[in-house]
């Protein structure tokens, strides 16, 4: 009886043994650290899809309960999955708030301070003018044009044409690599207009 | 009064059971999937990552809040074909984990009994058929005048 106690705490030691040189020798095993994490993502192109920025605008649409939404600046931040844009209020028309979406969580809206020279009417535009359905397309026509082994899209900036003068909003794409940077311009409906290095 | 007490022991012990199991499979959850493999949760992916984000990643942040202290957070995500990723967190593919190691151990503690039931019963067959054949052969010595199993014996059937 003796030698079978001895036997079962010899095995529970052992295996204690093993569990924990496993865990000091192999802790880690199949987790990837964040710097590898974010190479991945890189590698795959960034991160930027059109359901990033079509989703945010729908859930301020949904907040705000109106569809159409007149809009200043839509900034779009792949990596960490951020869409904020500079909305006009459709219930105070000389009013712009910043919205911002990530994750599904919408938080807005935050007052923007104008100016006497701002003029809404001029400087805001409805987003369904932007082809923001393309911005897969556009992405990878941008990171083509760039050439750059290992490029991915920083960010995404939309910005008002002049109204006054008859010119569309403008798509900007920050493009970056290992070796070099560049900034990508479309028109509104996903031409792409150059790509000037930095 | 006196048949219910029988049930009320069963249920206890059911109780007993299925609390020793949920501790076995949290404890097994902490050891693997914390402390030897936190790639373990990306095997849940199924359960909580969709078609157009199918890979999961398990990352991992170490922090050293203090000289000698070493803090390592895991998260997992899903990520799709262009590098879009969403948070999943570690609760839900742990809990996912815990359930299954749950099952597993349930399947293995009716397979071991079962298992070793047609072993016993295999044994006690196997048994009984050489007492048999024992008695047999020591009958059959008598008869033909044998004393030891090496004399040499005309077996029937064997000429």
């Amino acid at each position: 009886m003796a030698r079978v106690r001895s036997r079962r705490s010899g095995s529970a030691a052992t295996v204690m043994a093993i569990v924990a040189l496993a865990g000091v020798g192999s802790a880690c095993v199949g987790a990837t650290p964040r710097e590898e994490f974010v190479e991945e993502i890189r590698s795959r192109g960034g991160g930027l899809t059109a359901a990033l920025a079509l989703d945010a605008v729908a859930a301020v649409e949904e907040a705000l309960g109106t569809t159409g939404l007149r809009v200043r600046v839509v900034s779009i931040d792949p990596a960490g999955a951020l869409v904020t844009m500079e909305v006009r209020d459709p219930a105070r028309l000389g009013n712009l708030d910043l919205w911002a979406v990530s994750g599904g969580d919408v938080r807005g809206p935050q007052a923007v301070r104008l100016s006497a020279q701002d003029d809404l009417d001029r400087d805001t535009y409805a987003i369904a003018l932007v082809a923001l359905d393309r911005l897969e397309a556009m992405a990878d026509a941008a990171l083509a044009a760039f050439d750059s082994d290992g490029a991915w899209v920083e960010r995404v900036t939309i910005i008002p044409g002049d109204a006054g003068q008859g010119q569309p909003p403008a798509l900007t794409m920050s493009l970056a690599s290992p070796r070099a940077r560049a900034t990508a311009m479309f028109s509104a409906d996903a031409e792409l207009v150059e790509v000037v290095r930095q | 009064m006196t048949a219910a007490t029988p049930a009320r022991g069963r249920a206890v012990g059911l109780l007993g059971v299925l609390a020793a199991l949920a501790f076995m499979a949290t404890m097994t959850t902490v050891i693997v999937a914390i402390a030897i493999w936190p790639g373990e949760a990306s095997l849940t992916a199924p359960l909580f990552c969709d078609a157009d984000q199918p890979d999961a990643f398990v990352v991992s942040d170490t922090y050293h809040p203090a000289p000698g202290e070493t803090v390592t957070n895991y998260t997992m995500y899903c990520v799709g074909p262009r590098g879009d990723s969403t948070e999943i967190g570690f609760g839900k593919p742990f809990l996912a984990l815990t359930i299954a190691h749950g099952i597993l151990f349930t399947a293995l503690g009716m397979a071991v009994p079962i298992l070793g039931g047609v072993g016993r019963i295999g044994r006690k067959r196997a048994g009984v058929t050489d007492a048999l054949d024992q008695a047999t052969l020591d009958d059959l010595r008598r008869r033909m005048g044998a004393t030891t199993p090496s004399d040499d014996v005309d077996w029937p059937g064997s000429s």
